[in-house]
């Protein structure tokens, strides 16, 4: 006969919601305890009392640290963030993600991926939102760069024994741990300022262009002209480089000389960077 | 080194719990520890640093692993996929053996990333034991489960936890990690007697001890692993080796991390102990 866990799996659910529960232990129990509940369960009933604690007091242990653990994790994660919202307005923010996209997978680190969305799509009246929001997808690229998988660097040699009649048919593979963000506000600047302990205003908007890359096991992130952002972005998405380059400088509001001039340093110092893992030349 | 359990893991001697904090320290000085345990988790889903670091430290030190995320009491789906890459990651730094805590960390595909407790009754017996095995058999290894701080007693339970670890083990074939400041907080906790305690763990499946230091809150005890290991808890160690014979041995240190010497400095005052048990071992 096929064992039956039910009453355990009531057990363990009626235990996580009242320790999940965003309004805190007391709105748990009081809701777990109705009959309509999935898994309804009286306290008294349930929890045994210590000689010094009440079973309600006994829960609430567990209730304190649940909150209490992803908002330390998500404060390592978006430092900047926290910063911009204070420590309060943080807090609830993230009492509230948790809530609504409570953790579904056994590595912490993917707790917080919902996040910038959850800041843009999900979250009414945040002070600078828009603002928040820039620095939020920049900090989660960030954690998602220092666990992206490792490839190794093409080497300057692979990139200098490339025959001058053949640069244009290369197409170049990126490292997996490298992101080209496109954004509305001056963030890296922001970011740096308050990770020197700076202050600065909650800048204007004006479209600025960023690069988080892992180098060297360690993740960095660099502000990019618009020239060279657009030029990583096509042979990002698969052009060769003649083609990037052509369809670069096509575009408007592109200095096609300024491509022409530091195109060799470019390279030079994208290698360096660790930003290509390999390579291709066309052969037709 | 000596060999007092069924499966002939070895004691290795007295460990330190890898952290991020003490990377550089590792790799700079290569300092002289018997080995190092790792959360299992942090090395998990991941290809940068971390591991970068640990394959460096692996092929120079022992490694065990320790996990926080298994969740072998939930009632949900066992997750092959964690298993796989834990498997994985056994493989990839020869692990001396692996486990968990004897908990449940989450259900119906929510995780609270706690050690939520079991009620300690026939029917989570029956289906815990079932779990183990399975896990086991996929493993390909005995899993080596730890006792964990409890903060809650289920009027449901008909047992007291040391006779439900003890059965689990004896049932599931599994091994045990037997903390010693667990077993501290837990005891003052609900009022019970450590030695009680300790008198009904089978220290044939004690494969390692832990030992750290918790919060004491006047009405409860909190294992936070904050800070130095208190006289009780050294006693009780003392306790446990005199029982079990020396076991290897750990200190956690997991919240407001000192530098790795001051941790070193703790471990090694374990040092006593297994050599009082070595001498009436001797003797």
């Amino acid at each position: 006969m096929p064992r039956d866990d039910s009453r355990l799996e009531s057990l363990e659910q009626w235990m996580y919601s009242v320790v999940s529960h965003p309004e805190g232990v007391k709105a748990g129990v009081e809701a777990s305890s109705k009959p309509d509940s999935d898994a309804a369960h009286d306290l008294e009933q349930t929890v045994l009392p210590s000689d010094k604690l009440t079973p309600l007091e006994c829960v609430s242990v567990y209730a304190d640290m649940y909150f209490w653990r992803f908002i330390e994790i998500m404060a390592g994660e978006y430092p900047t963030v926290q910063h911009i919202l204070g420590e309060e307005l943080f807090n609830q923010v993230v009492r509230d993600y948790i809530a609504h996209h409570p953790s579904t997978h056994y590595n912490l680190n993917r707790l917080s991926i919902k996040f910038p969305h959850y800041l843009e799509k999900e979250v009414t009246d945040l002070p600078h939102q828009p603002f928040v929001v820039a620095i939020a997808t920049v900090e989660r690229v960030m954690e998602d760069a220092f666990d992206d998988p490792h490839r190794e660097k093409i080497s300057q040699e692979a990139i200098q024994s490339i025959p001058g009649e053949q640069w244009g048919d290369i197409r170049l593979q990126f490292n997996p741990a490298l992101y080209l963000l496109e954004l509305d506000y001056p963030v890296n600047d922001y970011m740096t300022a308050v990770n020197e302990n700076r202050h600065m205003d909650v800048p204007q908007a004006y479209k600025t262009f960023v690069v988080v890359y892992r180098c060297d096991y360690t993740v960095w992130r660099e502000d990019l002209d618009y020239e060279s952002y657009l030029l990583l972005s096509r042979l990002k998405d698969g052009e060769s480089l003649g083609e990037a380059l052509e369809s670069c400088t096509l575009q408007e509001g592109v200095d096609a000389d300024k491509i022409t001039a530091s195109l060799g340093e470019w390279f030079q110092r994208w290698t360096a960077q660790e930003f290509f893992c390999g390579l291709e030349i066309d052969s037709d | 080194m000596s060999v007092k359990n069924r499966w002939n893991f070895p004691d290795l001697g007295l460990g330190i719990g890898l952290r991020t904090v003490h990377f550089n320290h590792v790799l700079e000085h290569w300092p002289k520890v018997d080995w190092f345990e790792i959360l299992s988790e942090n090395f998990m889903n991941t290809e940068g640093n971390p591991v970068r670091v640990l394959d460096q430290i692996a092929e120079r030190y022992p490694i065990v692993m320790h996990g926080v995320s298994m969740s072998i009491g939930s009632t949900d789906p066992i997750d092959f996929d964690y298993f796989t890459r834990l498997k994985a990651l056994a493989e990839r730094v020869n692990a001396h053996w692996l486990g968990d805590h004897v908990c449940w960390t989450g259900v119906h595909g929510k995780n609270g990333h706690d050690l939520y407790p079991l009620p300690y009754n026939e029917e989570s017996l029956a289906f815990l034991v079932d779990r183990i095995r399975t896990v086991q058999d996929f493993l390909e290894r005995p899993l080596i489960l730890e006792n964990p701080s409890t903060y809650l007693a289920f009027a449901n339970s008909t047992m007291p936890e040391e006779e439900f670890l003890a059965r689990m083990a004896e049932e599931s074939d599994c091994g045990l990690l037997l903390d010693v400041n667990n077993v501290y907080v837990t005891c003052r906790n609900h009022g019970l007697d450590s030695m009680a305690y300790l008198d009904a763990i089978p220290y044939d499946r004690v494969v390692q001890i832990h030992l750290a230091g918790h919060t004491d809150k006047g009405t409860h005890c909190i294992d936070t692993h904050n800070g130095r290991v208190i006289d009780p808890v050294w006693d009780l160690y003392a306790e446990v080796q005199r029982r079990a014979g020396n076991r290897a041995t750990l200190i956690e240190w997991d919240a407001d991390i000192p530098s790795f010497e001051e941790v070193h400095a703790e471990v090694l005052k374990a040092a006593q102990f297994r050599q009082m048990t070595e001498l009436r071992h001797a003797s």
